[in-house]
C-alpha cells in the first residue's frame, strides 16, 4: 500500500518491508523520502559552491546572493512568460552569466591574494546583490502562483509531484557532473587543474579559462537552486543568507571542493533533518551542526577529504 | 459566545472609572493656535525608530515605518508638538539583539534620539530592554511579543524605561487557545518557529486550553527554524500523530512557505470541521501574509494580528485606514497601527506633562488610558503592558477588497485573557480585574 494510484515495480518490495514493521515503518519511509527532497535542493545549490572552490580555491560567500538572484529572475519570467521550465531554464543562465561577470570583473585580482582578500570581496557582493534585489523587487517577499502539479500518495501519505521532480533533477545532475568530469576533455582539465595547478599549466592548460567556466557553471547551479525553490517558498531577501549556510555545511562535511563528498553530505544533512523532525522536534535546528562537528572529529579533512 | 461590539461597551465602562489621564491617539489634540501658545522644548522633538529593515523579514521594518511615517507626517503638518517638528530616524536591527542594542546607543547617545519606538521580535526586544535604564530613555514596544518582557523585567525586575503597545503573546498563546476551546477539535499538535515566541506562545496556549477543555490532548510539536525553506518533513511529522487541530505562531516568510507547503500535504484536510478548519494562526492575518498569499490561504481558518483594520469599528480606526491606504496603497499592518499608536502618544505625553523628562514621562504613562485605532488601551501599572483586546476571524475570500477578509469574529475583553499580576495564575479569568490601584 505504498504507491496508492500509481503502478510502480517498488509497489511489492515496499509492501514487504511494511508488512515486517507497519505503520512505523510506513512512517520512517515516508520521512527519509521526504528528507531526500530535501537533500537534492541543497545538493544543487552545495555542488556549485564546491565546484567553484574546487577549481579555484574562492569560497563565495556570494554564492547565497546567486540563489536568491535565480529565484527573483524566475519569478520575473514566469510572469512574462507563464512557462515555469522556460523560466527557471534562462534565469539560472543569467545567474551563470552574472557569476561569469562578477569573476572577471572583480573575483579574478584576488586569485594571488591572501584568502582574506576573497572573503570580503565576496562578501562585499552580498551587500550589493541584497540591496540591487531590494532596489528592483522591493522588500516585500513574493510568491510564484503555485504550479498545481498534485500529489501522489506514498505510504498512504500525500507527496507532492514537484518534489519528485526536484529528486529528478538533482540526480540528472549527479549524472550530468559525472559524464562532464569523467567521459569529456573539460573535465579531465578541470580535474587536472583540482589534483595540481601547476603541472596542469605545463601541459598547456588555461586555468583563467577554466576558473571562469567554473564560476559561471557554479552560479549556474546556484541560480538553479533558487529557481526551483521557487514553487515551494517565496523569493524573499535574504534567503541566500539561509541556503549559505547548509552550503558551507556540506561543503565543509565532504571535503572542500569534493564532489563526490557534497552529495553524500546533502544527503545526510537532508535525510537526518527530516528524520530529526520526527523522533526529536526540538533537536531539529541543530543536527547538521552536530554531524558536522562529530564528522570534523573523526575525520577532520571530511568525509571524501579535499579535493 | 460573545459578541464583540458589547465586549467593546464593557472595556469602555471599565475605562469610564479609571479616572486616570485620557489621551486620544490619531487626533491632533490641541488646535494649531493653542500648540504655539506653548513653549518650544526642543527644536526637533527626535524619535528612532529601530525594526528590520533587511533580510527575509525586512518587511517588517516597512510595514512599522508606514506607520509611524504617516503620523509623524500627519502631525508635522499641523505644526508639530508644540512647534517643535518630529523627525524620526530609522535604525536596522537585522533581527539581531546586539546589533539592535548598538543602534539603541547610537540613537541616544550620538544622534540626540528623545524617545525610541518599534523592535521586532522576542529576542531582539529582550536585549534593547536590558540597555534602557542606562540609556534613561523610554522605549515604547510596538511588535515584540514574549510576556517575559513585561512580566519579567518590567515586573520583577522592576525595568520602569519599557512600555509595551502591542499585544504580548497572550494573543499568540492564551486568546488563540480560547478560540480553539471552542472548536470540536480534540487533538492539538503545533508547528512553531524555534525560538522564544514559539515556546511562549505553545506554552500559554496549552495551558489555557487545558483550563477549558480537559478533554484535549496535546499529541505533538514541531520547531523550524527561521527561514525554514521546506516545512515537509515537519509537516508528515505532524500529520503521523493524526491531529484534528493546528496550532501555529509562524509568520512572515515562514508562514507563506508552510501554508503553501501545508495545503499541498493535507494538514488543512486533516483539521477540518463542519465550519471551517481546526487551524488557529495568531498572525495569520498580518497585512504581508495575506497580500503575498491572498486566496491560497483556506476559507474558514481562524486567525488573528496584533490590530486587524476591521476591527475596531470606530471612526478613530476608519480614519487611520483610509490615511494610511491613501498613503502608501496598502491596508495598515499591525505593527503600523501600533507605530502609528506610539508616535502620537509621545505627541500627547509631551503635550500633557510639558516636559521631556523622563520620569515624569513613565508616572504620566502608568494606568494612561489611551483611545487609538487600535483599540481603548489601559497602560498596566505594574507590567507597563498596554491592555487592550484584538478578535479572532475567520478567513474569507472576498473580492471586494485587496486582500481575504474575516468574519465571524470571536473575543473576549482584554482584561480576562491577560496575564495579571503576578502572573501566577491561568487565564481566562471570571470577573474583571481590581487592578486599578489609584
Amino acid at each position: 500500500m505504498i504507491f496508492k494510484g500509481g503502478s510502480f515495480t517498488a509497489t511489492s518490495l515496499v509492501s514487504f518491508i511494511s508488512g515486517i514493521g507497519g505503520a512505523f515503518v510506513e512512517m520512517v519511509i515516508f520521512q527519509i523520502l521526504v528528507g531526500l527532497s530535501t537533500a537534492m535542493l541543497y545538493w544543487v545549490v552545495s555542488v556549485g559552491l564546491t565546484f567553484i572552490f574546487g577549481v579555484t580555491r574562492v569560497l563565495n560567500f556570494a554564492h547565497g546572493s546567486f540563489y536568491m538572484l535565480g529565484a527573483f529572475f524566475t519569478l520575473t519570467l514566469f510572469k512574462w512568460t507563464n512557462n515555469f521550465v522556460l523560466s527557471a531554464a534562462l534565469g539560472s543562465l543569467a545567474v551563470g552569466i552574472i557569476g561569469l561577470l562578477c569573476e572577471r570583473g572583480v573575483i579574478r585580482f584576488t586569485y594571488s591574494l591572501p584568502v582574506a582578500f576573497q572573503l570580503v570581496l565576496t562578501f562585499g557582493l552580498v551587500l550589493i546583490f541584497e540591496d540591487l534585489v531590494r532596489f528592483t523587487w522591493g522588500s516585500v517577499p513574493q510568491m510564484m502562483q503555485p504550479l498545481g502539479l498534485g500529489t501522489v500518495m506514498v505510504a498512504g501519505r500525500r507527496f507532492p509531484i514537484y518534489s519528485f521532480i526536484v529528486m529528478g533533477i538533482g540526480l540528472s545532475l549527479w549524472i550530468i557532473l559525472y559524464f562532464l568530469l569523467l567521459k569529456t576533455k573539460l573535465g579531465l582539465m578541470i580535474r587536472a587543474t583540482i589534483s595540481d595547478i601547476e603541472l596542469a599549466m605545463a601541459n598547456g592548460i588555461n586555468p583563467h579559462l577554466l576558473y571562469s567556466f567554473s564560476f559561471f557553471f557554479g552560479s549556474l547551479l546556484a541560480g538553479l537552486g533558487g529557481a526551483i525553490t521557487l514553487p515551494m517558498c517565496s523569493a524573499s531577501l535574504g534567503m541566500g543568507e539561509r541556503i549559505i549556510i547548509y552550503s558551507f555545511i556540506i561543503t565543509v562535511m565532504g571535503g572542500l571542493g569534493n564532489i563526490k563528498g557534497a552529495f553524500i553530505s546533502s544527503l545526510i544533512i537532508g535525510v537526518s533533518e527530516s528524520l530529526c523532525a520526527l523522533f526529536a522536534p526540538g533537536l531539529t535546528i541543530a543536527i547538521s551542526y552536530i554531524i558536522l562537528a562529530m564528522i570534523l572529529v573523526v575525520k577532520p579533512e571530511g568525509i571524501y577529504g579535499e579535493a | 459566545m460573545r459578541e464583540v461590539p458589547e465586549t467593546r461597551r464593557e472595556f469602555l465602562k471599565k475605562l469610564g472609572i479609571v479616572g486616570a489621564g485620557v489621551v486620544v491617539c490619531g487626533s491632533l489634540g490641541l488646535t494649531k493656535a493653542q500648540a504655539s501658545s506653548r513653549k518650544k522644548l526642543k527644536d526637533k522633538i527626535k524619535i528612532g525608530h529601530i525594526a528590520i529593515f533587511s533580510g527575509p523579514f525586512g518587511t517588517y521594518g516597512e510595514l512599522q515605518k508606514r506607520g509611524s511615517m504617516l503620523a509623524a507626517e500627519e502631525i508635522n503638518r499641523a505644526g508639530g508638538i508644540q512647534g517643535s517638528k518630529v523627525e524620526i530616524i530609522y535604525k536596522d536591527s537585522r533581527a539581531k539583539p546586539a546589533e539592535a542594542v548598538k543602534q539603541a546607543r547610537r540613537l541616544v547617545e550620538s544622534e540626540g534620539a528623545d524617545f525610541i519606538i518599534g523592535i521586532d521580535s522576542s529576542g531582539v526586544v529582550l536585549g534593547v530592554a536590558q540597555a534602557m535604564p542606562e540609556l534613561k530613555k523610554l522605549l515604547l514596544v510596538t511588535h515584540a511579543a514574549t510576556h517575559k518582557l513585561t512580566e519579567e523585567l518590567v515586573y520583577k525586575k522592576g525595568n520602569k524605561y519599557v512600555f509595551r503597545l502591542s499585544v504580548p503573546t497572550y494573543q499568540d498563546g492564551t486568546m488563540a487557545a480560547i478560540a480553539a476551546a471552542q472548536l470540536p477539535a480534540k487533538r492539538w499538535a503545533c508547528v512553531h518557529p524555534d525560538y522564544e515566541y514559539g515556546y511562549a506562545s505553545w506554552e500559554l496556549f496549552k495551558a489555557t486550553l487545558k483550563k477549558l477543555r480537559p478533554d484535549v490532548e496535546f499529541v505533538g510539536e514541531s520547531w523550524a527554524k527561521i527561514g525554514t525553506t521546506d516545512f515537509k518533513p515537519f509537516i508528515s511529522s505532524i500529520l503521523d500523530k493524526k491531529p484534528d487541530g493546528i496550532h501555529t505562531v509562524e509568520w512572515g516568510v515562514d508562514l507563506f512557505t508552510f501554508v503553501r507547503q501545508a495545503k499541498e500535504m493535507g494538514l488543512f484536510d486533516a483539521v477540518r470541521y463542519k465550519d471551517g478548519y481546526a487551524w488557529i494562526n495568531p498572525m495569520g492575518y498580518s497585512i504581508d501574509a495575506m497580500e503575498a498569499l491572498k486566496k491560497e490561504y483556506p476559507e474558514g481558518c481562524w486567525v488573528s494580528g496584533r490590530y486587524l483594520w476591521q476591527y475596531p469599528p470606530t471612526e478613530l480606526n476608519q480614519k487611520f485606514v483610509k490615511a494610511h491606504y491613501k498613503r502608501w496603497g496598502h491596508l495598515p499592518a499591525y505593527s503600523g497601527a501600533t507605530s502609528y499608536t506610539a508616535v502620537y502618544l509621545i505627541k500627547h505625553l509631551i503635550e500633557l506633562t510639558q516636559t521631556l523628562d523622563v520620569d515624569t514621562h513613565i508616572k504620566t504613562l502608568e494606568n494612561l488610558a489611551i483611545y487609538s485605532p487600535v483599540g481603548e488601551m489601559l497602560i498596566r501599572k505594574e507590567d507597563h503592558q498596554a491592555v487592550y483586546d484584538v478578535p479572532f476571524g475567520q478567513i474569507k475570500h472576498d473580492s471586494k477588497f485587496p486582500i481575504p477578509v474575516l468574519k465571524n469574529f470571536f473575543g473576549m475583553p482584554a482584561q480576562m485573557y491577560f496575564r495579571r499580576p503576578p502572573f501566577t495564575e491561568t487565564p481566562p479569568y471570571t470577573g474583571y480585574p481590581p487592578f486599578m490601584s489609584l
